[in-house]
């Protein structure tokens, strides 16, 4: 399927480039390592046969629609279900401009962790993935497979539950041995599309203050993680980030404001 | 000539217990899980012979923390009497050792020598690397993220204090300095009961059957070429900046992973990581000399392939690939030096 997905997107890739609808495409590319493909713009119609398309394709491109965007000329992108709500808000949030953007809407069965250029399972955000549309697009390919990875509600959060079922001294253990192994790399907060001040609140302070980081991250993006599981994805020393993130979406509860 | 000892694999755990007696001993443990990737990294031995894995070839965080932590504090500073009265940290004079570190980690902290003990002396990374024992383990394959071989690196032959190989049922010990051949002689009586291998000839027998990784794609290898490259100039000004920086995320795990990165920052009496690729990095009074990611990116490759070269005749990289592994969007070191 994936390969089909590819083809398509190639030479939609193409058709855009040449009528001048678009100036660049974001995509991804094979890396210089098999199957570590990585994000990458294609300015060039010849350049289009280079699109990548496989479930090796794990990083999410919403967030180089920032910068992307504010460049001159319309960018076409290609977004997963997760990649779209995650588009999403940083449009609610008027980081990214509408028209600047072509979004194509990818078919997607769950992307695949990978561990010395071989595969590992699915990746744990796709394993409990429950997105299948595209709130924001401008066309689709092949998306007639999307529910195939897609669990219920109570399945997602059961990660939350098997710690919250814990008491706290249990539960306190459980963060402080998990998050002492950080090492403040930043990888999490960089990759996060919802992560996108100027300045980071946290920027240079100091590293010993794991704990204070990914809390008060964790509640930075109450009500606008869109959970697409990039933070535990690409955590070097493997900490469930997204337990902390989906903790948060379970209890939160959008107020309405009277004006 | 130096003496091979060999012992079964079998009583590698009596090895690891006698070590730690002598000092503490910190080799390749496994983790808890998350995704079912086991994070594997140097771990104080703690009898725990189920958790050490001596088929990782790469441990999560590289060896330099030992020797460069991620944050110490190097002075105290107490207000008394409207003065501070400053005391620095003492140096550590404990010993440690540090086992199954590959040949690409051992040759970078090589290369971390050249830059903390040269003209001028960091005397918390000297303490601390006088103080360690390396006993390197042998490659016996390669991780499809490894590319030591660009650099002229030899899996099979780690270096070290210590040298040791895997085969045939059995762990070879052979000393390579002053220091290794110590240790040896404290392990004493243990030792006398391992089995002397009166020649060396096995130590090479490996080296012929690694085949070296090779992503150059058929190119030459890029990292030779680029040291013919006659001026840094004309690398600094290269268009090929202005493409390459847009799909990094700026996040600095490369350097952090890095077994030769050694940038810091000092703030409060301690010294912590820091990493070119942040904007408080080169952050002044004044301003920015590196406002945006296209300056910060270039500064961290131009480090590794064309500043430190010239500084100290080596590329700051051993093809650990760690960088590969772990960049949250595929970008390395390979993919720069190609381009460029």
């Amino acid at each position: 399927m994936p390969q089909e997905i590819n083809k398509k997107m190639r030479s939609r890739a193409r058709e855009m480039l040449a009528s001048g609808e678009v100036t660049q495409v974001l995509a991804w590319e094979a890396g210089e390592f098999p199957n570590y493909p990585a994000p990458a713009f294609f300015k060039d119609e010849t350049a289009c046969g280079r699109i990548l398309y496989d479930r090796f394709c794990t990083a999410n491109l919403s967030k180089f629609m920032i910068e992307a965007t504010r460049q001159t000329g319309r960018t076409l992108v290609f977004l997963r279900p997760c990649d779209t709500y995650a588009l999403a808000q940083l449009i609610k949030e008027n980081q990214i401009n509408r028209e600047k953007a072509y979004i194509i809407g990818i078919g997607c069965e769950g992307n695949v962790a990978v561990n010395e250029g071989e595969e590992r399972g699915l990746l744990e955000s796709c394993r409990v993935c429950v997105k299948t549309d595209y709130p924001v697009c401008d066309e689709l390919i092949g998306t007639e497979n999307n529910s195939r990875t897609v669990v219920t509600g109570s399945e997602r959060f059961e990660g939350v539950t098997r710690v919250e079922e814990t008491d706290t001294s249990a539960r306190y253990d459980f963060w402080q041995v998990l998050l002492s192994r950080c090492i403040r790399c930043n990888a999490c907060r960089n990759i996060c599309p919802t992560c996108h001040c100027k300045v980071c609140i946290l920027e240079g302070e100091n590293p010993l203050e794991k704990q204070f980081f990914h809390i008060i991250r964790a509640y930075h993006q109450n009500g606008r993680c869109t959970d697409c599981g990039q933070c535990a994805r690409v955590c070097p020393q493997g900490i469930p980030l997204q337990l902390l993130n989906r903790k948060l979406i379970k209890e939160y509860k959008p107020v309405e404001v009277q004006p | 000539m130096r003496l091979v000892y060999k012992i079964t694999n079998d009583r590698l755990p009596e090895l690891f217990a006698r070590i730690a007696e002598e000092m503490p001993l910190y080799l390749p443990m496994r983790g808890e899980i998350n995704d079912g990737i086991a994070g594997v990294n140097l771990t104080r031995w703690s009898g725990d012979f189920a958790s050490v894995d001596l088929q990782i070839l790469k441990t999560i965080l590289s060896p330099k923390g030992f020797f460069f932590p991620a944050s110490e504090e190097l002075y105290k500073a107490v207000l008394k009497d409207n003065t501070y009265e400053i005391t620095p940290q003492p140096l550590t004079d404990r010993p440690f050792a540090l086992f199954g570190v590959r040949a690409c980690d051992a040759a970078a902290i090589k290369i971390l020598d050249g830059v903390f003990i040269g003209e001028a002396t960091d005397e918390f990374y000297k303490a601390r690397r006088d103080a360690s024992c390396i006993i390197t383990l042998a490659c016996e394959s390669l991780a499809a993220t490894c590319f030591c071989g660009m650099f002229g690196i030899n899996p099979a032959e780690p270096g070290g204090d210590v040298s040791t190989w895997l085969k045939d049922n059995y762990l070879y010990w052979q000393p390579q300095t002053e220091k290794g051949e110590r240790l040896t002689k404290k392990l004493g009586v243990f030792m006398e009961t391992v089995e002397v291998v009166k020649t060396d000839v096995e130590v090479h027998l490996y080296s012929n059957e690694i085949n070296v990784n090779d992503p150059s794609g058929g190119m030459p290898n890029p990292f030779t070429t680029l040291k013919k490259v006659p001026d840094i100039l004309s690398l600094f000004i290269s268009p090929a900046w202005d493409e390459l920086h847009r799909t990094c995320v700026a996040c600095g795990t490369c350097t952090f992973l890095c077994p030769t990165c050694h940038c810091y920052d000092i703030a409060d009496c301690r010294r912590n990581w820091d990493a070119c690729l942040y904007p408080g990095f080169t952050q002044m009074a004044h301003g920015n000399p590196r406002p945006t990611k296209k300056e910060r990116f270039r500064q961290r490759y131009m480090h590794k392939l064309a500043y430190h070269p010239q500084r100290h005749g080596v590329v700051a990289c051993v093809g650990c690939g760690r960088c590969v592994a772990q960049c949250p969007v595929n970008m390395n070191i390979v993919k720069v030096a190609k381009v460029l």
